[in-house]
């Protein structure tokens, strides 16, 4: 009887312990989903990475700007609007302007309880003016959490 | 402001200080040695239905007071003696929770829920010509509930656009099927009267497809929880007609 209440003495403890031991509160992930857009020529009818210097892009219709003439550019990560189905960027380099509009669907996703929830994007079609650049192309037209490269614009 | 950490550890040393208060029903009735060699001379057949058990589950009742008052739940069951080492055991009850989280997420559901399965008893029994009192258990459940819930106040902002919108869930339905394994101890302290605990780790959580999944499952616990629980319950047994022990002349 001894052991066997040294037994369950140790089960009550344990499970007591245990029962408390739940995962930490909180939200532990990054739920903020922007669209990635790769920078790319054409070599050779060879698609291959392209560098901008120098890069400057903001919203239309926003006073913050998302890449102040950050230099060594390949790629860029552009915030879509999550209440209208319609957003515009202005990209200059080299003092050049060109205005990227896209067009997209708007998905909450529920994570959790303490995560809340998440805007994911489903793109219908994107316009570009060609002043410096030539094509912009959907390659993966569901933008999620996860970094892949949703266009490919074309320089 | 206490952290999160420091208001688990502040959880667990309260409810080390409970357990050990309630330990004090471990000091049960002691196993004569004497009475064994005498039941094994004169051993009949006794019925296989010896007792019916019910109980009432304190530290649920307790929990929604002391510990978290989103959640109330309450919890009882039934079991069924069978030759003083099988207990089929029905346990059931109904939850009601209105948690609100740190992002100002709120979840709300209510629902009832089930447990069959089974317990047997690891102890010997010394006098088999009445039912035991004392049982020290293991045992497996199947578990279900079926409950409504809503999730509100889902707020989504977006710093770059500044722009905020709130979602809700509301009026959803599911049910809930998962297994639990089971350990424990029952005491008889005074004639027919009982006290008890178990630990319980509960598994394989199975709900139906919903785009909002519930944040707590009545009668298992929080869907992103450890899986670990805890009972603790007052009782009465209630004894079935055995056949009498004859001694040998």
């Amino acid at each position: 009887m001894n052991r066997t209440l040294i037994i369950v003495i140790l089960i009550t403890m344990i499970s007591l312990l245990l029962t408390n031991c739940s995962s930490t509160g909180g939200c532990h992930q990054n739920n903020y989903v922007v669209m990635t857009a790769g920078l790319h020529t054409l070599r050779n009818d060879t698609l291959i990475g392209f560098t901008l210097d120098s890069v400057w892009v903001a919203g239309v219709g926003n006073d913050s700007v998302l890449y102040n003439n950050t230099p060594s550019v390949t790629q860029l990560s552009l915030p879509l609007q999550e209440n209208k189905n319609i957003t515009q960027f202005v990209i200059r380099s080299n003092a050049v302007y060109d205005t990227l509009t896209c067009y997209h669907k708007n998905i909450p996703q529920y994570i959790s309880l303490e995560c809340g929830c998440e805007m994911n994007y489903q793109l219908d079609s994107i316009t570009t003016t060609h002043h410096l650049i030539k094509s912009v192309l959907i390659v993966q037209k569901n933008v999620i959490n996860q970094p892949t490269e949703n266009i490919q614009i074309l320089y | 402001m206490l952290s999160i950490n420091q208001r688990k550890i502040f959880r667990s040393c309260i409810s080390l200080l409970i357990a050990l208060f309630l330990i004090q029903p471990c000091f049960g009735k002691k196993h004569d040695k004497k009475t064994d060699k005498k039941s094994k001379k004169s051993e009949i057949k006794q019925p296989l239905l010896r007792a019916i058990g019910l109980q009432v589950d304190v530290a649920s009742l307790i929990g929604g007071k002391l510990i978290s008052s989103d959640i109330q739940s309450y919890e009882a069951s039934v079991d069924v003696n069978l030759h003083n080492a099988w207990f089929p055991t029905w346990e059931f009850g109904y939850a009601n929770i209105n948690h609100t989280e740190g992002n100002h997420a709120q979840f709300t559901a209510n629902g009832i829920f089930n447990r069959i399965g089974f317990n047997i008893n690891l102890l010997k029994s010394s006098d088999q010509s009445k039912p035991i009192g004392s049982i020290f258990y293991a045992g497996l459940r199947i578990g279900h509930s079926t409950f409504h819930y809503n999730i509100a106040n889902l707020v989504i902002t977006d710093p770059y656009w500044k722009t905020t919108q709130v979602l809700s869930a509301l009026n959803n339905q599911t049910s809930a099927t998962w297994g639990e394994f089971v350990a424990g101890v029952r005491v008889e302290i005074i004639k027919d009267i009982t006290l008890g605990w178990s630990a319980r780790l509960r598994t394989g959580l199975s709900l139906s497809k919903n785009s909002f999944g519930p944040w707590y499952v009545p009668g298992y616990g929080k869907v992103n929880g450890s899986g670990w629980g805890f009972t603790y319950t007052i009782g009465y047994l209630i004894p079935m007609k055995s056949n009498k022990q004859k001694t040998k002349p």
